[in-house]
């Protein structure tokens, strides 16, 4: 309750116990106005005095863009312009999900003319945008009574960025690659570093890859080919249905699919891909692809603002558009599915030549300990109907990563992705 | 903060009740109803109850303040009752007022709140005070003003508090 209704009910009792004494002429009653009076009077005189305080704020965010769960220094500057403040409370006003805060978000303090006071805190933000947008001061006047309320904007934003982990060597082998050297191997004789195959020399060719072995056999020229590495068209696609994204603990498996998506489709642009992303879930959030840091931060940016969702029409895989990604190219998909239907999806995709990698977090590795039995039972279930699901994908030739979220994507994909990885096994 | 608050009205009630100790039959019941309205009062501090609820409280704590002055309790008292509910309730909203801020940034604050009660409580007081020692005839046209401007007065605060509801 503020200055203004402390205002008004002193002045309601002094009114009424006025007029209660004057009607029933009893002094006793008009005397009990007075200390109302006094009280009120002072309110009265303290907002004529702090009347309208100039206050000049300014917030200052360092970093602006960060990953998420780094420090975030907030400074919210507060300097009088006007008169004194015999006391001035300030508290900024933080938005929701900037988790926990380590320092003050708030000052009381006197404020003279001219002089400045600082409110700074850090806060370890969740991904996704956050607006500051306004800092909340209260006045009081001598004697802490209470002067004005104060509203002072002062907006701000900062851009939290999924979690990005440095992913080792991913060996895809999409069917089709782009004309422009990279590390995709593409089926193809020509200049490299892997043998890929001889033929027949031709002129022209240089002689140092003439294979003399061969020529000491046959007596014919024969030069040695090494299969061409080049740059390949990589699409990730997030699901962020909210069926597929059971939150059996917290966080649940969205906010994992998110980095995991960061992170590959970060590896994918280092190696020099053509790196597109789709968001799959509230609507088709497609970020059309490129090449290089522009991309990453485009990419970054969707991957931040990417939320879970419930619509009828996204409720399965079918509606992803296919067009969008260049045929025979390598999908990456993000999921950790949701029943038999998302598997005859993938199953169409990779029949119609698209290479196909996915990595699934495992939603049951982050379900805290059952608290019943038929809870455990049902758990048992839904793990077994998941190894189902992935083992099908697994026969139609999808590489299948069942990523335990609590380990590092890293491990997973050095394990199952590279090639050395896929020669250990 | 808020316990000095919960001190100040339970105080406030302690006093009231006995000023109407020479109101005899009338004792009772009022004594119930500051009872009663402390527990309220207490209940609504340790529940964190809105400020409405606080200010409801205070109006009828001082609407039977007025009732045992009517009836014939002793004044002083019944002034002191008052300044201590009045007090009471301007510290509580205080308290809630500068909850958010740090421990340490409130205590000078809170030292000016208490020398707001004792400065303005006491100069109430004898305000209040030398207007019972002294008596003063006010005739009709002096009575009329009074009331008029008295009506003023609220018709501003009712004003006000339309104005702050209509935002």
């Amino acid at each position: 309750m503020g200055q203004r209704a402390r205002l008004s009910v002193g002045a309601f009792l002094m009114v009424a116990l006025v007029l209660t004494g004057l009607l029933l002429r009893r002094r006793e009653v008009l005397a009990l106005a007075l200390p109302v009076l006094v009280y009120t009077g002072a309110l009265a005189l303290t907002r004529l005095v702090t009347l309208g305080p100039r206050l000049l704020v300014s917030r200052r965010l360092e970093p602006h863009r960060l990953e998420e769960d780094s420090p975030l220094q907030v400074t919210v500057t507060i300097r009088n312009e006007g008169r004194s403040i015999p006391f001035l409370g300030c508290t900024d006003v933080v938005p929701a999900g900037l988790g926990q805060i380590d320092g003050e978000t708030s000052c009381l303090r006197p404020l003279a003319a001219g002089e400045t006071a600082t409110i700074s805190y850090v806060v370890r933000p969740a991904r996704g945008e956050h607006v500051f947008h306004r800092a909340s001061g209260v006045c009081f006047g001598p004697l802490a009574l209470p002067a004005s309320e104060l509203d002072l904007p002062c907006e701000d934003r900062v851009f939290v960025l999924p979690r990005v982990e440095a992913l080792e060597e991913i060996d895809i082998r999409p069917r089709q690659t782009r004309v422009y050297s990279g590390t995709v191997r593409a089926s193809l004789g020509g200049v490299g570093t892997d043998f890929f195959g001889c033929r027949d020399y031709t002129p022209g060719d240089d002689v140092r890859r003439i294979n003399w072995r061969v020529y000491a056999r046959r007596g014919t020229l024969v030069v040695n080919e090494y299969e061409q590495e080049r740059i390949a068209d990589v699409s990730v696609i997030l699901d962020a249905r909210e069926r597929a994204n059971l939150r059996l603990g917290e966080p649940g498996p969205f906010a994992y699919s998110v980095r995991a998506a960061a992170s590959l489709a970060v590896h994918f642009l280092a190696a020099g891909n053509h790196v597109g992303l789709l968001i799959y879930g509230d609507l088709l959030d497609w970020t059309y692809p490129g090449y290089g840091r522009m991309q990453r931060e485009r990419i970054l940016d969707a991957l931040a603002g990417a939320n879970p969702a419930d619509k009828v029409v996204f409720e399965d895989l079918r509606h992803i558009p296919t067009r969008l990604f260049p045929p025979r190219s390598q999908l990456v998909v993000v999921s950790p599915l949701a029943d038999q239907d998302d598997v005859e999806v993938l199953g169409t995709l990779r029949a119609r030549g698209y290479q196909i990698i996915l990595v699934s977090p495992n939603p049951f590795a982050l379900t805290p300990a059952e608290p019943s039995p038929e809870h455990a039972l049902a758990v048992r279930i839904l793990r077994l109907r998941r190894a189902l699901l992935l083992s099908t994908l697994a026969g139609i030739g999808v590489q299948v990563v069942d990523w335990d979220p609590r380990q590092p994507l890293s491990r997973t994909t050095a394990h199952l992705l590279s090639r050395q990885g896929r020669r250990g096994r | 903060m808020t316990q000095v608050a919960c001190a100040l009205f339970v105080l406030g009630a302690a006093a009231l009740s006995a000023a109407a100790l020479p109101t005899a039959s009338l004792l009772f019941p009022i004594a119930s109803c500051n009872a009663l309205l402390a527990t309220l009062w207490i209940a609504l501090l340790a529940r964190g109850a809105g400020a409405r609820f606080l200010t409801l409280t205070l109006v009828v704590f001082v609407a039977i303040c007025a009732i045992v002055a009517l009836v014939g309790g002793w004044p002083y008292p019944v002034l002191a009752a008052a300044i201590l509910a009045l007090y009471g309730w301007d510290t509580a909203l205080t308290a809630r007022a500068i909850a958010p801020f740090p421990a340490k940034d409130r205590r000078r604050l809170i030292r000016h709140q208490v020398l707001k009660a004792l400065s303005l409580g006491g100069g109430g007081f004898a305000l209040a005070a030398c207007g019972l020692e002294w008596q003063v005839r006010l005739g009709f046209s002096a009575t009329l003003g009074l009331g008029l401007a008295s009506l003023l007065v609220l018709g501003i605060g009712f004003r006000t508090l339309i104005g702050r509801r209509s935002k």
